[in-house]
């Protein structure tokens, strides 16, 4: 827990640097592999059913200014990027997702009501059972990220698929970093 | 051994799994014993009235016995004499081929769909019968009145009770455009015939586990959504929620008397090992550190888990008295040693080890604290042992794909068991039944 904490506060601080900055950052995985992992993941959240649940949200959000119902669907929004990466055995986020981060956290604050899934997944290697743990370790790193920003604990849910829930079923790197990951999970988007 | 008990307890066992069958696990002895003992098991005689058997008894009978690594049958082109009744034994023969024990039998069909198996077990040297039993069977009892006659003749030669009559359960997965689409817990023989469905889901399915008895077994499923912790009961199909408590519901490990159940929760945050009385659920807290502590494997005495945490900054294996204590750590070789599990003499721990490289299975042996690497897989993984000690079934990577294997405990018997799908995570099940007395 200890080790989370010191993540969260120098995450934190990071974010708040990021926010001062003149331009959006962008946020590359790790590996061109993995690349193909985030796209997947952006080209179905622009399906129908997605789309019918966040113009649910539109008139909320416009009351909350600056934010719209599109910023979840646009492909060139941080908001789009809801998968993030970590190193074998680590929960530690690195400094490349905590814009992603920060800008779900916004979101998430200026909709109270609104309640999302951190899927917490790991390699095929090693234990089931403490990749269990490992993946529950990892989602919650993001979600106290998130809280540290203002989002509220009631508006998260943690779970940890450990390493049943493959996104790559190579045994190989290129395969394993792409599912050591947390996915940030909006209702009715995939 | 009453056979009339054996009959019975056939009947109800193979009745217990009567679901989905599925396609076999096809084994492969990968490494065989150099100096295994000659062993002639004569291929049984047939009275019936279809042409062949509905089961070849003695080869299932000599292939149990070669699968052990203990013993090498001799093929039935290389016997002497194939005599099926004891006055046409010529001793002598087998002895001169170095054959000093020579099994002998029948299957013989007494009504429609009931059979009589009788084998006897002859030291050639001596000349004399060692064993003799007559089964009762219906047909489809007749494999697991083979892999009894195995374990009766492995006890006699070795002192050591025979795994032949066991079960393995394990997971299996469908694979469709690159996705896992259905998780399998299944049960199979111990030499991988007979598999078959004990629950099956969209969601992932791991971890099963046997209670000691072997009627039970408890398992991780996700079919809501996040992981709960199910009992099924075997013979019926009835399952029970045990555990479905916020965060993790994870890695179930029956006592050695039953009644408790050791899991991981995470309802404080952090992973931690829990004690489920099992006729009240009360819990109890085990462990009690702000690190991973999961993958609890009970000593069997009951007294003591040994389990995997992160604490001292990588994943090692500590042992911790349930009376109290601090837990003291095992493993110090390697940055990663996990996923304990402790023979049934209490003398060994079988786990996952690496060193920044392939993850193999280890054994730490607790009287002289030596540790010897067993397996040379890259991705090996949840170690079982058998409930005689003889050997660990573990999943590892074969070709691109999740296999089962088998490795004798002295690393010098291997073996694997594959199937059409991926299958992982093995557990062995306990013997069926008190032994002969």
């Amino acid at each position: 827990m200890m080790r989370i904490y010191r993540v969260a506060v120098a995450a934190a601080f990071a974010v708040l640097l990021a926010a001062c900055a003149p331009t959006a950052q962008t946020v590359q995985p790790t590996t061109g592999a993995e690349n193909g992992a985030a796209g997947a993941g952006v080209a179905s959240s622009t399906t129908g059913q997605s789309q019918a649940g966040q113009a649910g949200q539109a008139s909320a959000l416009q009351n909350q200014g600056g934010l719209t119902a599109d910023q979840l669907n646009n492909p060139n929004s941080p908001l789009s990027k809801r998968t993030v990466y970590f190193a074998f055995d680590s929960s530690e986020i690195a400094q490349q997702y905590l814009s992603v981060i920060s800008a779900h956290a916004k979101y998430l604050a200026a909709h109270p009501n609104l309640h999302i899934k951190l899927e917490g997944n790991t390699d095929e290697r090693g234990s089931r059972a403490y990749n269990m743990a490992l993946g529950e370790r990892r989602a919650q790193a993001v979600a106290k990220l998130l809280e540290l920003q203002g989002v509220g604990p009631q508006q998260l849910s943690v779970i940890s698929y450990g390493e049943d829930n493959p996104v790559c079923l190579q045994h190989d790197e290129a395969c394993w970093s792409k599912n050591r990951r947390v996915n940030i999970v909006y209702p009715n988007a995939q | 051994m009453n056979p009339r008990r054996l009959v019975r307890l056939a009947i109800l066992l193979l009745s217990a799994f009567a679901a989905t069958a599925q396609a076999a696990l096809n084994i492969t002895i990968t490494q065989g014993a150099i100096g295994a003992t000659p062993i002639g098991i004569v291929p049984f005689a047939w009275h019936g009235q279809t042409p062949q058997p509905p089961q070849k008894v003695g080869e299932i009978v000599a292939n149990d016995l070669r699968r052990s690594g203990l013993f090498a049958p001799l093929p039935p082109a290389k016997m002497p004499q194939r005599p099926t009744q004891p006055g046409n034994i010529q001793f002598n023969a087998w002895s001169q081929v170095g054959v000093s024990d020579v099994v002998i039998g029948g299957v013989e069909e007494t009504s429609p769909g009931q059979y009589s198996v009788r084998f006897q077990l002859f030291d050639t040297l001596q000349g004399q019968q060692l064993m003799g039993y007559t089964i009762r069977a219906t047909k489809v009892q007749l494999r697991r009145a083979a892999h009894r006659i195995s374990d009766l003749i492995y006890q006699k030669l070795t002192g050591q009770r025979g795994a032949f009559d066991t079960h393995i359960a394990y997971v299996s997965t469908e694979v469709k455009n690159e996705r896992i689409v259905r998780y399998r817990i299944m049960v199979a023989d111990a030499d991988g015939y007979n598999p078959h469905v004990v629950y099956s889901s969209p969601k992932p399915l791991s971890m099963p586990t046997w209670s000691p008895d072997g009627k039970y077994l408890a398992y991780v499923s996700f079919e809501a959504g996040h992981p709960q912790v199910y009992l099924q009961n075997l013979a019926t199909a009835k399952r029970e929620l045990i555990s479905n408590r916020p965060g993790l519901n994870s890695a179930p490990a029956f006592s050695p008397d039953g009644r408790k159940l050791a899991l991981t929760l995470s309802r404080h945050g952090d992973a931690e090992i829990f004690i489920m009385d099992l006729a009240t659920k009360k819990l109890t807290q085990f462990t009690h550190d702000a690190s991973i502590n999961t993958g609890a494997a009970w000593m069997p005495d009951g007294k003591s888990i040994v389990f995997t945490s992160d604490r001292g900054g990588s994943p090692q294996l500590y042992v911790k008295s349930l009376d109290g204590g601090s837990a003291q750590r095992l493993t110090f070789d390697g940055n990663y040693n996990a996923a304990p599990a402790v023979s049934p003499d209490g003398g060994k721990i079988a786990f996952v080890h690496s060193d920044q490289g392939a993850f193999r299975i280890a054994l730490l042996n607790l009287n002289s604290g030596q540790m010897q690497v067993v397996t040379k897989g890259q991705l090996d993984e949840s170690p079982s042992f058998a409930p005689n000690g003889s050997m660990v079934i573990y999943s590892t990577d074969y070709q691109g794909r999740s296999v089962l294997s088998a490795v004798s405990v002295d690393g010098r018997v291997r073996q694997r068991l594959s199937g059409p799908e991926n299958v992982s995570q093995p557990a062995w099940s306990p013997f069926g039944d008190q032994p002969a007395q």
